[in-house]
């Protein structure tokens, strides 16, 4: 089990525009560590770095303690497997999985001996003579995974693996990817867009915006103690209202024009209060005109079946508040006026900056 | 009985156009195969009746007296045949690899000045060949090549339109998280390109093969330009000299010319198909 350290790492395409600066990250022998973040924010790019098939503009990436920046990509005993699975298409299975091992110089005895134990393991043994254009979507990305497998690396990098994967197939490749994890215990650096994946695959994940990261931590950390708003709202689904509040006098904030509701931390922190953060299914809904409620009113409903999501306006927001309601007896119409409020302890608190006040 | 259902009737204007269209195809054929048919005819009557009007329409049975002749006025043809075979082969194999390992760098790997320089191979397409004929006579007088396929076969190893064309189908048809997989899977560039781009690559390059040997095999004035005496003249160069002062032996040249053409012609046969498809790949979103 190898950790990898990310020391002041910085990529430029032209020497003057970085997209991606000063990052600095620890990944722990044997985590499974996922990058997440929105298209362009540079995940993809880190991760690419590593495996060594991008050039590193500025600082240090070591697998334990070898630093690896000079290193080719088949030297540095990182295995990666694509988005697009990148099957040599001219190979049978068996040849893509045993490309890797063969270019290595590994004996041909040997060779075959290690295709067939990970075949068995992925249950591709039956597949080995067939050639990727025969093979469904879900095969293939076994055989992505297995060429990696095979060759016995100190490091896995995934690039959004499942995202070419129908949802019921993806749901059943992410705990087969949880469970070969725990089988191999091997370092796992896994990039997706998709926070369902990172959130349920994730030791730790790092939030990337725009070439830097946000916040690392175990998703749960995420979730419940976002350091700012991005993390806020990046991390969960529907995504977090946040709504700007202003005034604080006599311990209350005002919420756009909707009403007043009571500072929900401490002085004298709460001075610094711009904007508060409520999570969907945080959201309680009560009679209009309860007090330390905010006016709103019902404007479109889903009903998702186990859940129910409404979209409420409420006076001078410019964007609808969603509330993500579980088991709720109350049948609710586009229309209806309620007061809304937020379940104790879980309001969020963001300062002018967008960073988190507690 | 009655059926509600009309037959679509297309307009007369839209059959005329097709007509025409046809018409000017079939025309554009007939001129380009007729010199094919009346080589073949020719070669089979004797020049008397070759120089006749009207000419022969149809075959004779005057072939293997004008084979007979050929062999007596060129001993060394069926040398001269393999001879432009053998160059020719030489020319497409050397080709195909320096063109392919070029297409595949400019489609495949970042460096400096990438645009540039292929920016730069492809306006050595605007040049005519005949701007280049006098610096390659005394290139080759220079470096003792006179005489020697080496002076046929090393400038016509790599070719601006067969960088283009390597590149353009290696950008269409191969993904690049291939060429990183190999790279992550210890393959050196080298490597990348033989036991990965290669394999894949194969319609391009049979359009490629098919191009440039014809195109060595028919080269006429590189082989004039380089070639001095008659032992080592290439088949171009044979059939050329049997047109003399002393005027032509019609029915000589013809078997001649028609067994040149007969290698180019079952290659064609073959092969049509895939340089079609060669030429047209990456002009379409597959």
């Amino acid at each position: 089990m190898t950790p990898l350290s990310l020391k002041k790492i910085g990529k430029s395409y032209d020497g003057r525009n970085y997209v991606i600066r000063d990052l600095n990250l620890e990944i722990r022998a044997g985590e499974f560590m996922v990058f997440v973040g929105p298209s362009g924010c540079g995940k993809t790019t880190l991760l690419r770095m590593i495996a060594g098939l991008e050039e590193i503009s500025e600082g240090e990436v070591a697998f334990g303690d070898s630093v690896v920046n000079e290193l080719d990509p088949g030297e540095r005993g990182a295995a990666m497997v694509f988005q697009s699975y990148a099957l040599y298409p001219h190979m049978t299975v068996a040849e893509n999985l045993g490309f890797g091992l063969k270019m290595s110089g590994v004996a041909k005895a040997e060779r075959e001996r290690a295709v067939n134990d990970v075949a068995k393991v992925l249950q591709i043994d039956h597949m080995l003579s067939s050639k990727p254009k025969s093979l469904s979507g879900g095969q293939r990305q076994r055989v992505a995974i297995g060429r990696a497998i095979v060759r016995n690396p100190k490091v896995f990098l995934f690039d959004e693996p499942l995202s070419n994967l129908d949802a019921a197939l993806r749901v059943q490749m992410r705990i087969e990817l949880a469970r070969l994890h725990k089988q191999l215990g091997t370092t796992m650096i896994y990039v997706t867009h998709d926070q369902v994946e990172a959130m349920t695959l994730g030791q730790r994940i790092a939030v990337f915006n725009r070439g830097r990261i946000e916040q690392v931590g175990t998703p749960l950390e995420l979730y419940e103690r976002p350091e700012n708003r991005f993390v806020a709202q990046f991390i969960g689904s529907p995504k977090m209202n946040v709504l700007a509040a202003s005034g604080n006098e006599a311990g209350r904030l005002k919420i756009h024009s909707a009403g007043t509701i009571p500072v929900p931390i401490a002085q004298p922190a709460s001075s610094a209060i711009a904007a508060i953060g409520i999570r969907p299914e945080d959201v309680v809904l009560h009679e209009a005109g309860t007090p330390d409620t905010l006016a709103a009113s019902v404007t479109m409903i889903e009903h998702l079946g186990d859940a129910t999501v409404l979209y409420l306006e409420i006076d001078g927001a410019d964007q609808p508040v969603t509330a993500k309601l579980h088991g709720s007896n109350k049948q609710y119409s586009p229309g209806d006026t309620v007061g809304l409020a937020c379940v104790d302890g879980k309001m969020h608190c963001f300062n002018a900056e967008g960073a988190a006040i507690r | 009985m009655y059926s509600s259902r009309k037959t679509k009737r297309r307009p007369a204007g839209a059959f005329t156009l097709k007509l025409i269209a046809y018409g000017i195809v079939f025309a554009g054929a007939v001129v380009m195969l007729l010199p094919f048919y009346f080589m073949f005819v020719f070669a089979t009557h004797a020049n008397a009746d070759i120089l006749s009007v009207p000419p022969p329409y149809w075959f004779g049975d005057h072939l293997l007296e004008n084979l007979k002749q050929l062999m007596a006025m060129r001993p060394n043809f069926w040398k001269s045949i393999g001879w432009s075979l053998s160059i020719a082969a030489a020319t497409t194999a050397l080709n195909l690899f320096f063109c392919a390992l070029a297409g595949y760098a400019f489609a495949m790997l970042d460096f400096r000045y990438r645009e540039t320089l292929f920016g730069l191979i492809l306006a050595t397409l605007l040049l005519p060949s005949f701007v280049s004929m006098i610096p390659t006579i005394l290139l080759m007088q220079q470096i003792g090549w006179i005489n020697s396929s080496k002076a046929l076969i090393i400038p016509g190893a790599c070719g601006a339109l067969g960088i283009f064309m390597m590149r353009q189908y290696i950008s269409s048809v191969l993904p690049r998280d291939l060429v990183d997989a190999a790279r992550m899977d210890a393959c050196g560039e080298f490597d990348i390109f033989l036991r990965v781009v290669l394999p894949l690559i194969g319609p391009a390059l049979g359009t490629l093969a098919l191009i440039t040997f014809i195109g060595s095999y028919n080269n006429f004035v590189g082989a004039l330009l380089v070639l001095r005496d008659q032992e080592v003249y290439t088949l171009p160069l044979v059939l050329r000299s049997l047109q003399g002062t002393n005027g032509v032996t019609w029915g000589a040249l013809s078997i001649g010319a028609a067994i040149a053409v007969l290698p180019l012609l079952a290659l064609f046969v073959v092969y049509s198909r895939r340089l079609i498809d060669g030429l047209t790949a990456g002009a379409v979103k597959g």
